[in-house]
């Protein structure tokens, strides 16, 4: 009988100690290459030579480029250069690693290189995510079929105000992606997604943008098989784009991304000297997707 | 897989041989699950492997299968086998962490609080999920059955009330901190109370009428709000109760959301690597935050012992009452 016992538990426990591992794993897989070094451009009035450190260079600077060497475990050196664009070109041809790089800068080398990181807006959601939302029967199928465009007047909008923030945000996106503020003066703001919605359906416009959180939430309904979004159609969701990221290139390993957005999102908390430095005026460094530079609706 | 569970009970003798058993017949059994060859010294080849612990949600039976898509990101970015270890109850995933069986886990803000009686910065909070509005606490509720007579809490001295449990922040520590600090002693102000062991339990209690009320947890709002997410819409959703048969009569908070607490006795990279690889997620698997349940825009957030100071010092006086027996 105790015999049994062991047998059984060790059979039991086999399959705990494999269980976890599911097949789905990297393991044996080919792993891309870490980072060896890492030159990190920086926006200054003249380009110059990558260094790792320099007498001239304010404390919180020297301690960023010693805090990322330690915590990667590799050289780290700062390269001036004068514009983004510069930067960006140089992440792309492997001169450099990461570094701060715009929406001008990005496009002509959007294939190699993406943003990861970028100072969270200072606002309660930071960068709201909206979702666009038209009736089944509408024509449009894009964002840009929306909004206005040469002898086209754009859709009549549908907002909601549940929460003053989210729609600030939510605001700011229609307008990256090409609504005139007369357009979002002229839009109908609801009390929350639910009478949005009630619009929509109506009529009272064409179409309803509404905070991303405050849709799922409405979608997913307070009843068992509640289906409340039935009959409308999503065209787009996306959240306010960033003015800088920094950027990387799109060959680098996974774990090294992940090591550097890991140590840089901690640097407000374990390092407020080194991330006033590199982020003045922020609050908190975030990860961002790799459209974060994009214009709504692109 | 379970974990901590009460299990069968073995002599040390046949713990003993079984455990040497699946130590050799698992390694082979698991052979081919390895992962490559890690250089000599690597923070990968001295891990070998990353163990996650969660709590099993009564509230969503699939929660725990759900850490699937986890499991596949962080092995995607780190090259090593994730396994997820789940436990039934709070203390499980506690003493998971406190005893270094784990790497990291998702904690109640008041289980990290134990953790960190247990072991103090051994285990530290990094990250918790900021919902999409920027809020990062939730609350305690009250509830009652909406047919029910009570409308305040002074409606509710001498009556039973069903708790989630002595660990949860917001199902017991924190509203009976709350509840003391209004001249409320809730062991006297309460005729009876439960652990029910669960949020959704608590409130089927309460529903099914063994006791008059229940102490939940929701978010997503605020007292005047109304609240959008909590064990009450998960139920409803899950069509075993509705909304209008209930209400809410009282609430405390915000506290602080669930941390994500990391041993700090790993390698640093593997710490840096982790929280970068958690932190990426909603903005590089959408899908997979998702299906964790999370709502678009929430995000994790960067956390410290400190975000938690609150949490420790009302739990360190509970437990400090209780021992006295004062408040009994």
């Amino acid at each position: 009988m105790m015999a049994r016992l062991v047998v059984g538990t060790v059979a039991a426990l086999m399959l705990v100690a494999c269980g976890g591992s599911s097949k789905d794993t990297e393991a044996g897989a080919a792993r891309p290459p870490t980072l060896q070094q890492l030159r990190i451009g920086i926006l200054a009035p003249a380009a110059s030579p990558c260094r790792s450190d320099a007498p001239e260079w304010p404390a919180a600077q020297r301690k960023y480029v010693q805090h990322l060497a330690s915590r990667m475990e590799v050289p780290v050196s700062l390269c001036p250069m004068a514009e983004y664009s510069a930067i960006a070109a140089a992440i792309a041809d492997g001169r450099i690693e990461m570094g701060p790089v715009d929406r001008a800068g990005l496009a002509p080398v959007a294939e190699k290189i993406r943003p990861i990181l970028a100072v969270r807006p200072d606002t309660a959601p930071g960068r709201a995510i909206a979702v666009v939302v038209v009736r089944e029967a509408a024509p449009a199928r894009t964002l840009a079929d929306l909004a206005p465009a040469a002898g086209r007047v754009g859709a009549r909008l549908i907002l909601s105000r549940e929460n003053s923030d989210i729609l600030d945000g939510v605001r700011r996106i229609l307008t990256s992606a090409g609504f005139p503020a007369a357009s979002l003066a002229a839009a109908s703001a609801q009390p929350d997604a639910e009478t949005a919605a009630a619009a929509l359906r109506s009529g009272a416009g064409d179409a309803a943008a509404v905070g991303g959180a405050e849709w799922y939430r409405y979608c997913r309904g307070t009843k068992k098989d509640e289906t409340p979004c039935a009959g409308l159609r999503e065209v787009w969701r996306g959240r306010e784009p960033v003015a800088v990221a920094w950027s990387v290139s799109r060959n680098i390993a996974p774990e090294s991304w992940a090591r550097l957005v890991g140590i840089h999102i901690a640097l407000f908390l374990e390092q407020p000297a080194i991330a006033a430095w590199l982020a003045p005026g922020g609050s908190e460094i975030t990860p961002v997707e790799a459209t974060a530079l994009e214009p709504a609706g692109q | 897989m379970k974990l901590m569970g009460s299990g069968i009970r073995l002599s040390k003798h046949l713990v003993a041989l079984a455990v040497l058993c699946i130590g050799s017949v698992s390694l082979a059994a698991c052979a081919k699950d390895e992962p490559p060859a890690f250089p000599e010294g690597s923070w990968q080849q001295r891990m070998g492997k990353i163990r996650a612990a969660v709590r099993g949600d009564e509230a969503d039976p699939a929660f725990a299968a759900t850490w699937s898509g986890y499991r596949s990101h962080l092995q995607a970015v780190t090259g090593l086998p994730v396994e997820t270890f789940e436990a039934s109850d709070y203390n499980g995933v506690i003493q998971a962490v406190a005893s270094g069986q784990v790497d990291f886990a998702l904690l109640g803000a008041g289980g990290y609080a134990n953790v960190d009686t247990q072991v103090g910065s051994k285990a530290l909070p990094f990250l918790l999920v900021r919902q999409a509005e920027g809020n990062t606490g939730y609350y305690s509720a009250l509830a009652v059955r909406t047919a029910s007579p009570f409308r305040i809490l002074a409606d509710l001295k001498g009556k039973t009330i069903a708790y989630i449990d002595f660990n949860s922040t917001s199902g017991y520590i924190y509203p009976r901190h709350e509840l003391i600090k209004q001249g409320i002693d809730p062991e006297r102000f309460f005729a009876k109370s439960i652990m029910a062991g669960g949020g959704t339990q608590a409130l089927l209690a309460m529903m099914n009428g063994r006791v008059d009320a229940a102490m939940i947890t929701v978010s997503a709002g605020t007292p005047e709000t109304g609240f959008a997410t909590g064990n009450h819409v998960s139920l409803a959703r899950r069509g075993l109760i509705n909304l209008d048969e209930m209400r809410i009569i009282w609430t405390a908070g915000p506290m602080p959301n669930s941390p994500y607490v990391m041993r700090t006795d790993r390698p640093q990279a593997f710490a840096d690597v982790l929280r970068g690889a958690l932190a990426m997620l909603p903005y590089e698997k959408p899908d997979v935050w998702a299906s964790m349940g999370q709502a678009p825009g929430n995000d994790f957030h960067p956390v410290s012992r400190a975000d938690y100071a609150d949490i420790m010092a009302i739990r360190a006086e509970d437990i400090s009452q209780r021992r006295s027996g004062s408040g009994e």
